[in-house]
């Protein structure tokens, strides 16, 4: 469905609208909100956002136009910012503090923090591409756990495997991590 | 590397937008139900109907016990704790002595109240809330008069919890609990009075107040010398007191249908805007055939107010209007009907302001964009975030090699925005959309085109 098409199904069935935007768009925003709330936020806390997301958006879809950009590019952009005020609230609601690296998520960025920022930015990078090169299973064990702060039994379930081989794999995974980056820490 | 590793892999966010976009696409999370329950909650969100939308409770984990340690490490270990520590006497004695007085206690607070209420001697003339015999005589005639009701009701957004404890005082179909006769409000607010004690047994007011003939201050004294007697401010408090209580029993007790003839049902079937004389408020009636009405507010820019929808009853009966929750005996308002016409229009005069209800919908005011506040802007690859001051906007570019920041001043018109920039430059720009996401479009002299974003805290 082009995003044109799209803008006249709303018309026609918000319902309907709702259905293929989550289809389509759920997982994004998903993933866009855990990258900011992280383990701020429970599931209830990070759906409950999600659909706050895909409300607003379509209370709004009115000033979107496909002439204008991608429907992809205005949800994120909308995700990401919702997001960030709901990791403002959930800090504000849970009296959590911040350490430095959190502040980053939700401020902008300053003189006095650029260098450890970016020093955080390259590790956050690097530790990425070394997930990536773990290979399946492994990779997933530890994006399930480790970015979407799911249990050892539900990943389990997901990749049809038993929580005891989970467990272990995601252990050996880690040390794996770790010695690969305290190498280049060496070098 | 001196992080364990919990610690370093818990920095696995805030990830750039194409780490996570490959990871939304490569390690979906969501699974059907998840979704249900997304569409379930956004659509309730919308006030569209989400009742076909079955979602599937998962049951709640068991709290896991992740083993994180290596299995490799020597430094766990494994057993029974076992805590052989015997309760020495003491603890009994002291949980002895803990009962014994509380039974001291429960006892004390039995025998002192059998001993209160058998007091023959108690003295009805003298309330402990003497003091506040003015106030309290001010709020009878309130709620007698019915103006308590419907501040609570229009201030609270019907919250209507707020006035269960006097629901019953308005209860206009009960004219012998709510409308005291002319000549008892006199009676009560001009001479000094006296209660008897029959007046609490009958747990009737009007015909217990009896003014004080028998002792009347002497008419050659001054009032400072010989003041009126003390009994007098605290009369007016008991009858209130009284007043409350009888009518709330009575208004509970009262249990009723609405009453509504099939040519009123088809007359006042649908919507209806209602504008109450006094304020600038506008309310919407939506009568339904079965004698029920959802009843809501809105704000000026014709938006239901949230909290404010609520479902009622009304009863039509000649010429007389009311609504409440009748069928527990609760009129919360009733008046009388003026100039029905054919349109389904009419207006009803209640006793403090006059309703007028139209099926045509008021002009409400338009939505104002305010551009105060923090703006973002998107549309062009470098995000930009700036705040809009009274009559200035300064704003930050951060990329990836700078971090600059401007300011520059503008000129509002209505929604049309010119922005003057120190090198002569300028802008103009067209704001529209909503007080949620606002969005206006900004073209600089170069041809560019952004897009400016303000989202709501």
């Amino acid at each position: 469905m082009s995003d044109s098409e799209w803008e006249q199904l709303l018309s026609s069935s918000p319902k309907d609208a709702y259905e293929y935007l989550i289809e389509q768009y759920g997982n994004l925003i998903y993933a866009i909100v855990f990258n900011k709330l992280g383990s701020y936020g429970t599931r209830e806390d990070i759906e409950d956002c999600v659909s706050d997301i895909m409300v607003e958006f379509l209370r709004n879809a009115g000033n979107f136009s496909s002439d204008t950009g991608s429907l992809k590019s205005y949800i994120s952009t909308v995700a990401k910012y919702r997001a960030i005020d709901a990791f403002r609230r959930l800090v504000g609601h849970n009296n959590i503090s911040l350490d430095t690296d959190d502040e980053n998520i939700s401020l902008p960025p300053s003189d006095s923090n650029t260098e450890e920022e970016a020093g955080n930015h390259i590790f956050r990078e690097r530790l990425w591409e070394v997930v990536r090169s773990l290979g399946e299973p492994d990779s997933s064990i530890i994006i399930y756990q480790y970015f979407y702060n799911q249990k050892v039994s539900q990943i389990a379930r997901r990749l049809d495997m038993t929580s005891g081989a989970v467990q272990k794999r995601s252990i050996r995974a880690r040390k794996k991590i770790r010695k690969i980056l305290e190498n280049e820490e060496e070098l | 590397m001196n992080e364990n590793e919990k610690d370093f892999m818990e920095r696995l966010n805030n990830l750039d937008d194409s780490s996570v976009e490959e990871i939304a696409k490569n390690y979906p999370a969501l699974d059907e139900n998840a979704k249900k329950r997304i569409l379930k909650q956004s659509l309730r969100k919308s006030g569209l109907p989400d009742d076909d939308i079955e979602v599937y409770e998962e049951p709640e984990e068991e709290t896991e016990i992740i083993d994180d340690s290596d299995e490799e490490d020597e430094m766990s270990v494994s057993g029974i704790e076992q805590y052989n520590n015997k309760i020495s006497w003491h603890k009994y004695a002291g949980s002895a002595v803990a009962m014994l007085i509380a039974v001291v206690g429960i006892t004390s607070v039995v025998l002192l109240h059998r001993n209160m209420n058998n007091n023959d001697d108690f003295d009805i003339s003298s309330p402990p809330f003497i003091d506040n015999a003015n106030s309290e005589q001010i709020q009878v005639t309130e709620i007698v008069s019915g103006s308590y009701i419907d501040k609570g009701y229009r201030a609270e957004g019907f919250d209507y919890a707020n006035i269960n404890g006097y629901e019953g005082s308005v209860q206009y179909g009960m004219t012998t609990a709510t409308e005291p006769p002319p000549e008892a409000t006199e009676q009560v607010t001009t001479s000094p009075i006296e209660i008897t004690s029959e007046i609490s047994e009958n747990n009737n007011v009007y015909d217990d107040i009896t003014p004080v003939v028998d002792d009347p201050p002497p008419v050659t004294a001054p009032p400072v010398t010989n003041p009126p007697a003390t009994t007098a401010p605290p009369v007016d408090v008991i009858v209130t007191s009284v007043v409350l209580i009888n009518t709330t029993v009575t208004a509970v007790q009262e249990t009723t249908e609405p009453t509504v003839t099939e040519s009123q049902k088809t007359f006042l079937d649908g919507m209806r805007y209602v504008e109450i004389s006094g304020t600038d408020e506008y309310m919407g009636f939506e009568f339904r055939p079965d004698g029920t009405l959802t009843a809501y507010a809105f704000d000026k820019y014709g938006s239901i107010i949230d909290g404010t929808v609520v479902t009622l009853d009304y009863e039509f009966i000649e010429n007389s209007f009311s609504f409440g929750d009748i069928k527990n005996g609760l009129n919360w308002k009733k008046g009388v009907v003026i100039n029905p016409n054919d349109s389904g229009n009419f207006t009803v005069q209640f006793y403090d302001n006059l309703y007028t209800f139209s099926t045509e919908p008021p002009v409400f005011a338009e939505p104002e964009v305010s551009i105060e506040g923090v703006w973002r802007t998107s549309g062009n690859d470098v995000e930009r975030t700036f705040t809009f001051h009274e009559n200035t906007m300064s704003g930050s570019y951060v990329t990836a090699t700078d971090n600059l920041e401007i300011t520059f001043t503008y000129e509002r018109n209505e929604n049309d925005i010119t922005f003057y920039f120190d090198t002569g430059e300028i802008a103009k720009a067209v704001v529209n959309g909503n007080s949620v996401i606002s969005v206006f479009d900004f073209e600089w002299s170069d041809g560019k085109t952004e897009h400016f974003y303000s989202i709501a805290p």
